[in-house]
């Protein structure tokens, strides 16, 4: 077999030349390192910033106008959140976070009662209201600059408009009335409240910055301090107009998502 | 006033008497008019052992049922029992008694029970029989309210008669109707449709607004006070001879009488300032003293206002006119009369808040130490009396001078004429009254009763000297006064020796005695209180 090929090689003096060249080099496109595309977060934390709902009301009681002032005082609720992002350019991402607080509890009515039978003897009444809700759920349109930092750490700013789909517990009315009353009508004790929801869409704004650890090509630790805020006039039904802030300093933290391509 | 037809004053006050005084009053017998043979069972004190064993007794038997246990909200830790009354299973209407218990100590017993029940508790219709021949009679949109309750009813004259009672509620009235559970007779029916408070609003003498305590029925407002524990109305005569005569002749008031308005705002003056100043009284008492009303036990009052219309000044002679035009006065049982006033000396005598406490204040004295109406007593009757005017005006009015001020005069917002007052605690002897025990008049004579509307201020100077201090004009003696800030405490002092240490008899030195043992006893023996009244009394020459 041997001796055949040599023999081979020796009457055939082209084959041996062209399996001698090189065949022209295939050319190679670089590989890009995949990119991040998709960011999500989920969050919880609290709302650092203290919400105080206040309404001031009068009423018509014995000739005379009485007034009763409502206040419900939220201390740094639990609140909920999430986001999306994509990248649009570069570090520039565009998205929505979305922020949930649920808060019910007591709040609290002083009232200056008319007395029945003097005039200008106002009695102070005071009393708990329970059952008040406060819901906002706030959408946080954004836009996102992020920037890597060293120790895998990624440092983001967004900021953009908000809307709060916001409802409010209110009071509208205190129960009152002669047959409340008891002699010598020297003091009036608190006997209850009629309550309203207010139901309505609050706009503002947010402005933030986020810090995530990426532990993982595809998922980090985040923490996240926002602002997003707005409020709104609101005038019940025969009563005196009381202004209703949504939002607050959201302190947040949780977990990352990131998709890339 | 009741809400019956008609009232008679002093019935009327005997009644509230018995009816609030429960606790207090045994043995009293049933009116005439009550229906079945019913027994009062009131216990308290001495009569509390044999009322708890009648309700004992009858509890075994199965005659008693608890009803109802309601906290006491006025003093804690005692609680209140309704006990129903049962014959044979089925409730007896209107029987009950009122346990009032103390933890596990009976405090009182009263209420009342029927004896002598003798009815087969078997009816003879159906309730839905029964609800036919109520609705039947009850015009358009009848229909019964809840359900038929089978009992038995105390009828008058007539025994007992076993019956369904159940509420009818028609297009205009809400009826509770009792049918007889045999014969199908419609045995009882009346209007459940209460009238209902309001607060109105008036105009006074003098132009100043006040709110009032009136109630509403369906077409109008009456000048009737149903909120304050105290019943109170007040009622606009038509100023005619006749009218007054008919009440002097009768005693009879009538529910008529009652002034009315048809939107509740108040423009008639004497009647707005009558009918506030009344309540205004009340309170007082009750906020300064704990007093309940005149009788301790919020007795009606009835204030009268136009007796005798202005007009009739020139044409009445002279003694009516200073009786029922240019007076006010306490006439019994809590009846009150504020006269028009001439338009010339005086205007509407209502319009005085001190001359309204004044006439009060008289029902207090005589339902306290009701010292008789001569001499000293009688001057220490009318002291008091001007005593509490001018504390009621200070404890509603600011001080000062003018009109509805408060000040140490009396009736200045009713006269006319100078020195544009009545009386004057301060300066007694500026209208020629007696500052001084010296200069009394009149004891013994038939002049005024023995001078009892000019002696008064001897006391009523003592009372000014020992809360604002001064010099007595005639003794010379200086008195400190326990001060303006402290004329609350110079107002318990006298009212309680005044209310609870003074006696018919009571002379001016046994007055002296009585309000150094009130301070002694609100303030201590040796307390500047009773000191500044000792001195007060000694400034005006009693000892």
């Amino acid at each position: 077999m041997l001796i055949a090929g040599l023999c081979l090689a020796a009457w055939c003096p082209a084959i041996l030349e062209a399996q001698i060249r090189r065949p022209p080099p295939i050319p190679v496109r670089p590989r890009r390192p995949p990119q991040d595309f998709l960011r999500l977060s989920l969050d919880v934390g609290v709302q650092a910033t203290e919400r105080i709902f206040e309404s001031n009301q009068t009423f018509p009681l014995y000739l005379e106008n009485g007034s009763f002032k409502f206040d419900r005082t939220i201390r740094k609720p639990i609140i909920f959140g999430g986001g999306l992002a994509v990248r649009v350019h570069r570090r520039l991402y565009a998205g929505m976070a979305i922020s949930v607080l649920n808060n019910t509890g007591n709040g609290a009515v002083t009232a200056q009662v008319p007395h029945p039978l003097l005039f200008n003897q106002m009695r102070t009444a005071t009393g708990e209201v329970q059952n008040i809700t406060r819901f906002e759920a706030g959408e946080h349109f954004q836009v996102a600059w992020t920037v890597p930092s060293a120790y895998k750490l990624e440092f983001t700013v967004f900021g953009g408009p908000s809307l709060f789909i916001t409802e409010q517990t209110y009071v509208t009315e205190l129960a009152l009335g002669l047959d409340r009353e008891i002699y010598p009508f020297d003091s009036f004790a608190f006997a209850g409240a009629g309550t309203d929801t207010f139901k309505g869409n609050i706009i503002g704004y947010n402005a933030g910055v986020d810090l995530t650890w990426r532990f993982s090509k595809n998922a980090g630790a985040g923490m996240l301090i926002r602002y997003a805020g707005g409020n709104k006039q609101f005038t019940p039904p025969g009563g005196t107009p009381f202004k209703v802030e949504a939002g607050g300093l959201h302190a947040m933290g949780g977990l990352r998502i990131i998709f890339q391509k | 006033m009741s809400t019956v037809g008609r009232v008679v004053p002093c019935a009327a006050g005997i009644a509230a008497l018995l009816l609030v005084g429960g606790a207090h009053v045994t043995g009293q017998s049933a009116p005439a008019t009550e229906n079945g043979r019913s027994r009062a069972v009131n216990g308290a004190a001495a009569t509390l052992a044999s009322a708890m064993a009648r309700v004992n007794t009858m509890m075994r038997a199965g005659e008693l049922d608890i009803a109802s246990v309601q906290d006491d909200t006025m003093i804690p830790g005692r609680a209140h029992e309704r006990l129903k009354q049962v014959f044979k299973g089925v409730p007896v209407f209107g029987g009950q008694v009122a346990r009032q218990m103390d933890g596990r100590s009976l405090v009182s017993v009263s209420g009342r029970l029927y004896d002598g029940i003798d009815v087969d508790v078997t009816p003879q219709i159906s309730p839905e029989r029964a609800a036919e021949i109520a609705v039947s009679g009850s015009g358009s949109g009848a229909n019964v309210h809840g359900e038929a309750i089978l009992g038995i009813l105390p009828v008058a004259g007539a025994g007992y008669r076993l019956v369904y009672k159940m509420q009818v509620r028609a297009d205009w009235d809400i009826r509770e109707i009792s049918v007889d559970a045999n014969t199908g007779e419609i045995v009882r029916s009346f209007s459940t449709i209460r009238t209902s408070w309001a607060i109105g609003q008036g105009t006074g003498v003098l132009g100043g607004l006040r709110k009032m305590s009136t109630d509403s029925t369906s077409s109008t407002f009456r000048a009737a006070d149903l909120l304050r524990p105290m019943p109170a109305y007040t009622l606009a005569f038509p100023g005619t001879v006749r009218r007054l005569n008919d009440f002097l002749n009768s005693g009879l008031l009538f529910n008529s009488d009652v002034a009315t308005d048809s939107d509740n705002v108040w423009t008639d003056g004497p009647t707005v300032d009558a009918h506030v100043y009344q309540g205004y009284v009340h309170d007082y008492y009750f906020k300064r003293y704990g007093r309940r009303g005149l009788d301790d036990h919020n007795l009606e009052i009835d204030g009268i206002v136009h007796p005798l219309a202005r007009s009739q000044a020139n044409s009445q002679p002279p003694d009516v006119v200073n009786t029922y035009i240019n007076n006010a006065f306490f006439c019994c049982d809590g009846v009150m009369f504020y006269g028009d006033g001439d338009g010339r000396i005086y205007t509407y005598l209502a319009g005085g808040l001190d001359v309204v406490a004044h006439e009060m204040s008289h029902g207090v004295t005589e339902f306290s130490s009701n010292l008789v109406y001569q001499d000293e007593p009688g001057a220490l009757n009318e002291a008091f009396s001007d005593i509490m005017g001018a504390a009621v005006e200070f404890f509603y009015q600011p001080a000062g001078s003018g009109p509805e001020k408060a000040d140490w005069l009396i009736a200045e917002d009713v006269v006319l004429v100078p020195p544009g007052y009545l009386r004057s605690l301060s300066n007694p002897n500026a209208v020629r009254d007696p500052d001084h025990y010296s200069l009394r008049r009149f004891i013994g004579t038939d002049d005024d009763n023995g001078g009892v509307h000019f002696n008064m201020t001897i006391a009523t100077h003592a009372f000014y000297l020992a809360v604002a201090g001064g010099q007595n004009r005639v003794s010379g003696v200086t008195v400190t006064g326990v001060g303006m800030n402290n004329l609350e405490r110079m107002e318990r002092i006298f009212y309680r020796g005044w209310v609870f240490l003074m006696g018919p008899n009571s002379q001016f030195a046994d007055a002296r005695t009585a309000t150094l043992q009130a301070a002694s006893d609100l303030y201590g023996a040796n307390s500047n209180e009773r000191n500044q009244v000792a001195a007060a009394w000694a400034a005006v020459g009693v000892n």
